[in-house]
């Protein structure tokens, strides 16, 4: 099929009609992308930070744990039940998947960047 | 697209996902007047059309990053305006998006519109009919319409805004055309 001809007489009536967006709409959107850009980009440091303290303090009690005094005495300040405890599966899953979240976050921005 | 072009358009990219001050807002400035053409023509509410255009380009802010310079950047954006007007008008399901009604698919039958016909009309000053009969056409086409006429897009481009095949976009347009024609003409516009 042939390309239909364009019609200059429909171009210049149909530019003839302004568009009705506001003059600062430009601007505007602009701003508004930039602030939720900056919520967005908020929440993702607030969840890496909340994921790297959840992290350090997983190494903390690993470590106590592993390598603390395993006299009762010098626990005794430690309540003795919560030694008992084994890590519970969510937090090893919940730390892991978090990981791979930002991991797979941080490439796909590096790509996008490329 | 040229070389050039295309360096200009990756540099354009490339300083927005930078968040460079300004850049995002020229590429706004640049192509609000596309974006206004497809929504506005498709839903034909201004007050919607200017919350879509303003949704169009929050999104193409969030997802540049995922643009693969695959096609023009305008193109992109079209297909982004075109995908948000188009659910738009799907959710209120308030007229026809590519369906000609009874009228119009008699005028298609009754007439084959020669290609200088628009032309001729124009110079007897009915470009208010014509903008009108762009109107009277269902969304889709009338959508088509622009981009092809007014943004000098190509056929090519379109499909890649629309997600039509390159054959489905000039039969909609020889259709919309001949359509146009025969609404003029039943209101006593002729270029005779």
């Amino acid at each position: 099929m042939t390309e239909p001809v364009r019609s200059a007489a429909l171009k210049k009536a149909l530019a003839e009609e302004a568009d009705e967006l506001p003059r600062e709409f430009a601007a505007r959107v602009a701003e508004l992308a930039e602030a939720r850009d900056e919520t967005r980009r908020f929440s993702w440091s607030d969840a890496a930070l909340f994921g790297a303290f959840v992290v350090m303090i997983g190494v903390c009690v690993a470590g106590w744990f592993a390598f603390g005094p395993q006299e009762a005495d010098a626990n005794a300040w430690l309540d003795l039940s919560l030694r008992d405890l084994p890590v519970p599966p969510w937090l090893v899953v919940g730390i892991v998947g978090l990981g791979v979240v930002q991991l797979l976050t941080f490439r796909r921005r590096v790509r996008g960047q490329s | 697209m040229s070389c050039a072009q295309e360096a200009d358009e990756h540099a354009r990219v490339r300083a927005v996902l930078d968040r460079k001050a300004g850049a995002f807002e020229s590429l706004v400035r640049d192509y609000q007047k596309l974006c206004w053409h497809i929504v506005f023509r498709i839903v034909r509410d201004p007050d919607d059309a200017r919350d879509l255009c303003q949704e169009t380009f929050l999104r193409v802010h969030r997802q540049l990053h995922q643009f693969r310079f695959e096609c023009p950047l305008k193109a992109w954006i079209g297909r982004i305006a075109y995908s948000i007007a188009l659910r738009h008008l799907e959710r209120r399901r308030a007229m026809p998006l590519t369906q000609l009604d009874e009228e119009s698919e008699e005028a298609v039958e009754l007439l084959a519109v020669e290609s200088c016909e628009l032309e001729r009309l124009f110079d007897a000053q009915v470009a208010e009919r014509l903008r009108a009969a762009v109107d009277a056409l269902p969304a889709v086409p009338r959508a088509l319409v622009t981009l092809y006429h007014l943004d000098e897009m190509s056929i090519g481009e379109i499909a890649t805004v629309t997600g039509m095949s390159e054959g489905t976009i000039k039969s909609h347009l020889f259709r919309a055309r001949a359509s146009m024609g025969a609404w003029l003409r039943r209101r006593g516009v002729s270029g005779s």
